[in-house]
């Protein structure tokens, strides 16, 4: 196992006493190069448990485990290879590039940081080769602000800085759903190829049961903070055990 | 539809008089601020005395254009070192763990509770009058300001989908400030400068006129009121131009800052 959550509970405080509790004691894992799918409607804390484990978000209680090591005790060099290793992509692609750096600088940052000593050639040449493998074109990409680009092709240059760090994990969190239907299939195809040219595993989150099943090994399904059903996509699909899971089946386009 | 920006302009124009002024201060100064001539005291606007004399015999256009010296210098110092004070602060509060994030707060909500004018008084009081002390109370009384602004301001850009990114690819907090926080807090920060630069000129002012600021024979636009103020029936004109250019001086710095809001949001909101 690469990544592990187990037995995560995550509360906020609202007003006073009052606690909400996102999540209940889930957990998760994440096998080397394969994707696990996240399905949940909105509120079921599905984008907690990924930040969780991405370590963007600190558990109430429960430990994520990076290669079978807490996270929480890691430092120093072992601490930065976790977070290189674990990369997320997110929803919003517009929102998730800083609107004052051009794409140059927004794909230099994460190399610039991880590896202070890489040279200036080696940087670019990794950043185009990146770009590439995403199907944009350097050239005409790179000197250019966030606001340039449609949606789609924010997304593909957000995956590509993902990737640049070449991470074990990606974290996908609803990363097409601020796309249309045409640009949401281009993307999964990217993402699947992805993972087959590099082997990288993929927690893919998505509320569409459809969706999710393209591209999962494995799905897991959440609701209200609690683990419904989890096992292989297909046998998740055809013989789903819980009331909910086939609800979310009917209600999909399938 | 186009809706001029008229904050702006005239915000513009009415610091560029002060500016002036207080340009015009160095080079071109008619008379010394403490020149007395006691055989020509209220005297009548004149060729010598653009805008007459006082109860002494000064000149009251040199003592105006010195007086936006000190104006200028405990404005913006003071603000300057309060915002800095303040933007630490609220940094601190926003980043820290829960308890101490309320303490500080807390201890910022109850110094913000206090009106301004009253803990300058405070200040300058235990302080001691003078120049000097007049700019620590008053940059005192700007802390909460800029503590509660920079605090909120964190807390709300590090819910950006950017800022989270930074953090996922093990961005370090000095560069997660200084680079993809800061320049959208840049807006908020230079119209609350511009407008407590405003606030901070006419603190400077009233502790002056309540004699607690710039000390005779210097001159200070708060000075020159109080000095007056014994003389408005006889002689209201060495009243009214203190007056006016203290009002210029306030109303053009809130005008600007509201000016550079309107145009920075309106910029933001384009993209």
């Amino acid at each position: 196992m690469i990544l592990e959550a187990l037995d995560i509970t995550k509360e906020y405080r609202i007003s006073g006493r009052k606690v909400f509790s996102a999540l209940q004691g889930v957990s998760m894992s994440l096998g080397e190069g394969e994707v696990l799918g996240i399905v949940g409607e909105s509120g079921s804390g599905k984008t907690t448990l990924s930040e969780i484990a991405g370590g963007l978000q600190k558990p109430t209680s429960g430990k994520v485990l990076f290669q079978g090591e807490d996270i929480s005790l890691l430092r120093g060099d072992k601490r930065r290879e976790y977070r290189r290793s674990v990369q997320f992509v997110f929803q919003s692609p517009r929102e998730s590039m800083n609107p004052y750096f051009s794409i140059r600088r927004i794909l230099s940052e994460p190399l610039s940081v991880n590896f202070p000593k890489m040279g200036r050639k080696e940087r670019d040449k990794r950043i185009e080769e990146t770009l590439e493998k995403v199907g944009m074109d350097p050239s005409s990409t790179l000197s250019f602000f966030p606001s340039h680009f449609s949606g789609g092709q924010s997304q593909r240059i957000a995956i590509a800085r993902a990737l640049l760090l070449e991470p074990k994990v990606i974290i996908c969190d609803e990363c097409t759903s601020a796309l249309d239907v045409s640009l949401e299939a281009q993307i999964i195809n990217l993402l699947s190829s992805l993972k087959r040219e590099t082997g990288v595993a993929m927690v893919f989150i998505s509320h569409d049961i459809a969706l999710t099943r393209y591209i999962s090994d494995r799905i897991m399904v959440l609701k209200d903070g609690k683990t419904v059903e989890e096992g292989d996509t297909e046998v998740v699909m055809e013989k789903p055990k819980s009331e909910y899971t086939r609800m979310l089946l009917e209600n999909s386009f399938l | 539809m186009k809706k001029r920006n008229f904050s702006l302009y005239i915000g513009i124009i009415l610091v560029s008089i002060i500016l002036f002024l207080f340009l015009l201060s160095f080079v071109a100064l008619p008379y010394e601020v403490d020149a007395m001539d006691t055989g020509n005291r209220f005297a009548e606007a004149s060729r010598d005395h653009i805008l007459g004399t006082d109860q002494f015999g000064r000149d009251i256009y040199s003592r105006i254009l010195v007086s936006t010296r000190s104006a200028l210098a405990v404005g913006v110092t003071s603000v300057f070192f309060g915002a800095l004070v303040g933007l630490f602060i609220g940094a601190v509060a926003a980043l820290s763990p829960k308890a101490v994030e309320v303490v500080v707060m807390r201890g910022v909500d109850a110094m913000m509770a206090f009106p301004g004018i009253l803990s300058a008084m405070v200040l300058s009081a235990i302080l001691g009058k003078g120049v000097m002390n007049a700019s620590i109370a008053i940059s005192f009384f700007m802390v909460p300001v800029f503590a509660r602004l920079s605090y909120s301001m964190i807390l709300e850009n590090g819910k950006k989908g950017y800022v989270k990114a930074a953090r996922s690819y093990g961005v370090s907090l000095p560069r997660l400030l200084v680079f993809h926080m800061l320049p959208d807090m840049l807006t908020r920060l230079v119209t609350q400068f511009s407008s407590s630069v405003g606030a901070a000129i006419l603190t400077e002012s009233s502790l002056s006129f309540l004699g607690l600021g710039i000390q005779p024979p210097g001159a200070s636009l708060g000075l020159m009121l109080s000095e007056a103020k014994a003389y408005v029936l006889i002689e209201p004109y060495q009243a009214l131009w203190p007056g006016v250019v203290l009002s210029v001086a306030v109303l053009g710095f809130s005008l600007l800052g509201d000016g550079i809001n309107a145009v920075l949001s309106k910029e933001n909101s384009r993209e």
